[in-house]
């Protein structure tokens, strides 16, 4: 799986959790923020981490919900976590 | 999702049941727990892994609560500084509690929660984040509490804690029926509804509040 693809199902998950109909279409880019962008608060990334496991079968160890500030910080996880499997 | 049966039993268990017996033998003829409870439902006693959610009006709550649920025990999840203070601390890893940073929750923490109630244990949340001395009102009630019981799958106990007037007064306890929020579709709901359910808990925080002050 590359990047794009990594992003592309990022998005979808993001996508199904936005509250706001707008948002549900919107662009994911790597530099946007999941806090100020987003507006997730660490429930709601709690909630996306969780999500992001299951669709990628991969495990997040020893984080805290503020070692990712922006998509590409996750992307950038996702993409070691599976190049490790 | 089914629940662990069991968790086995640790020697800190042991050790824990020690402090919690001595704690349950001298602190029940002094607080001498009254009981309210919501309707006959709210009567039996919850077996399994639950989660109870109570408000938070004294710094040792947990002690209360232990008396309050003498028959089981009981692991609180507490905040990180007062798990870390010097002196507390062995009581407080002894006794099975569960230290969370407030501010920057760790998916560690939570996994650690998430286990203990699949082993099927119980774990009281203080969901309001902080104590709350102000007995004309129950702030908001945080969301991770209900991620918590989805992933493990375990029903929420609400239950209203009124604050004592003098050290030596009953401790009053407002028992509501168990909360099952895992609707059986084996989805998990979103984030917009999983916000809905910390509100409908809170409201029932408030409606226990309400029968324990009439």
């Amino acid at each position: 799986m590359n990047r794009q693809d990594i992003i592309a199902k990022l998005a979808e998950i993001l996508s199904e959790e936005q509250e706001d109909e707008s948002m549900k279409n919107r662009e994911y880019t790597e530099d946007m923020g999941l806090y100020t962008d987003l507006g997730l608060n660490s429930i709601g990334l709690l909630y996306t981490v969780i999500s992001v496991e299951e669709a990628f079968d991969i495990r997040f160890e020893n984080m805290k919900m503020t070692d990712f500030a922006t998509i590409g910080d996750v992307v950038n996880y996702v993409e070691k976590a599976l190049a490790a499997k | 999702m089914k629940n662990k049966k069991s968790g086995g039993y640790s020697f800190l268990d042991f050790l824990y049941d020690i402090i919690r017996w001595f704690i349950i033998i001298t602190g029940l003829p002094i607080f001498r727990p009254k009981y309210i409870y919501e309707n006959e439902a709210a009567k039996k006693h919850v077996k399994g892994g639950a989660l109870l959610v109570s408000n938070h009006v004294h710094l040792v709550d947990p002690m209360y609560l232990m008396l309050g649920i003498w028959y089981r025990r009981n692991h609180f999840i507490i905040a990180e500084e007062v798990y870390n203070k010097k002196f507390l601390s062995i009581f407080l890893k002894i006794s099975g509690c569960l230290p969370v940073n407030r501010e920057n929750v760790s998916l560690d923490t939570f996994r650690n929660i998430v286990d203990r109630l699949k082993q099927g244990r119980m774990v009281t949340i203080f969901a309001e984040g902080h104590i709350n001395t102000d007995e004309s009102k129950i702030d908001a009630f945080k969301s991770g509490m209900v991620l918590m019981a989805l992933q493990s799958g375990v029903p929420i106990v609400p239950i209203y804690m009124k604050k004592k007037k003098h050290f030596y007064s009953r401790i009053v306890f407002v028992i509501g029926e168990k909360i099952d929020i895992d609707d059986g579709s084996g989805k998990r709901p979103g984030l917009a509804k999983i916000n809905k359910i910390a509100e409908q808990v809170h409201e029932r925080e408030l409606q226990l509040k309400e029968i324990g002050d009439s």
